[in-house]
């Protein structure tokens, strides 16, 4: 099941010093423009079910394994399109707004860059 | 008479397991926003500032404004994002999750600008002075005996705080008197 689908709408100054730090910040298109700065702004709708532990990221092509989901992640991610996530391999979350998935290159961030999040199929 | 006195200030203090503060909110014409950018239009912790200092509440989410314009910003930050980019702008940010100082603008979260884990019953009117100066706590609506006999007391402890205040004084003229 696919939970959340987004499309990449703008690519903020200082996305590439997150990215420095393993940390891609995503919000939806009504962000502030302070926080437009360091984030991608997506035209992704509410998810369909909350993030959990074991769903799939895909960033266009790339696949990355959700190791741990923050406690207010999904509330973040539905009320304002806000998504933190961090490349870190951590299987807890550091913060508690912190999606973690696994310590991979992060695959590059661009205007249309589809990012997508899915449940593996429960066959 | 002047414009000010239309605003008061509000001492800010962490919460239990939170950091930082405490902070000292007091809404100056031009820059007078309680500026929440939280996931729930104006947070009731916005809400509560505003309606003790008088300053005006706004969803940063809704529509934009200047920084300039803005007294104090409300936060409800996981720790990466958030929490750093109004401290990196000198502006007193208030998050209502117990943080600490984290995510790649750590370096810009400092007590003096940032102040966590903040709820409704972290937030107490205060006087202060002409220079800025915290001098006293208001209760609200408590102004019985009890009150009276601490007044001694408090103020002894304001002529302290009042010494240690005028060294800040510099920092708080810059946040709240604007272009010097």
């Amino acid at each position: 099941m696919i939970k959340f689908q987004a499309s990449v709408k703008a690519v903020g100054p200082l996305v590439s010093e997150f990215l420095d730090h393993q940390i891609l910040v995503l919000f939806g298109m009504n962000a502030p423009p302070e926080l437009a700065e360091f984030a991608v702004l997506h035209d992704g709708a509410a998810p369909a079910a909350p993030l959990r532990r074991g769903d799939r990221l895909w960033i266009d092509g790339s696949e990355y394994q959700i190791l741990a989901v923050g406690e207010v992640a999904n509330q973040n991610l539905k009320t304002i399109g806000h998504l933190v996530l961090k490349f870190n391999g951590e299987g807890e979350a550091e913060m508690p707004g912190d999606v973690c998935v696994e310590a991979r290159p992060i695959s590059p961030i661009e205007l249309g860059t589809e990012i997508r999040i899915e449940e593996p199929g429960d066959a | 008479m002047t414009e000010e006195s239309i605003y008061r200030a509000v001492r800010v203090t962490a919460g239990p397991h939170g950091w930082g503060g405490p902070l000292t909110i007091l809404p100056v014409p031009g820059r007078d926003l309680i500026y929440s950018v939280t996931g729930s239009g104006i947070h009731p912790v916005a809400r509560r500032i505003a309606e003790l200092t008088g300053g005006v509440p706004f969803d940063g989410f809704q529509s934009k404004r200047d920084f300039e314009e803005i007294a104090v910003a409300i936060i409800d930050c996981g720790g990466t994002a958030r929490i750093g980019i109004y401290p990196m702008k000198g502006v007193m940010t208030i998050d209502v999750h117990p943080t600490q100082p984290s995510g790649p603008l750590f370096r810009f979260i400092k007590e003096e600008l940032f102040v966590s884990g903040v709820s409704e019953d972290d937030i107490e009117l205060v006087e202060m002075d002409e220079s800025g100066a915290v001098i006293e706590a208001v209760s609200a609506g408590d102004e019985d005996e009890t009150l009276r006999d601490k007044a001694g007391h408090l103020l002894a402890a304001a002529r302290e705080m009042k010494d240690e205040a005028v060294k800040k004084s510099g920092f708080l003229k810059r946040i709240f008197g604007g272009q010097e």
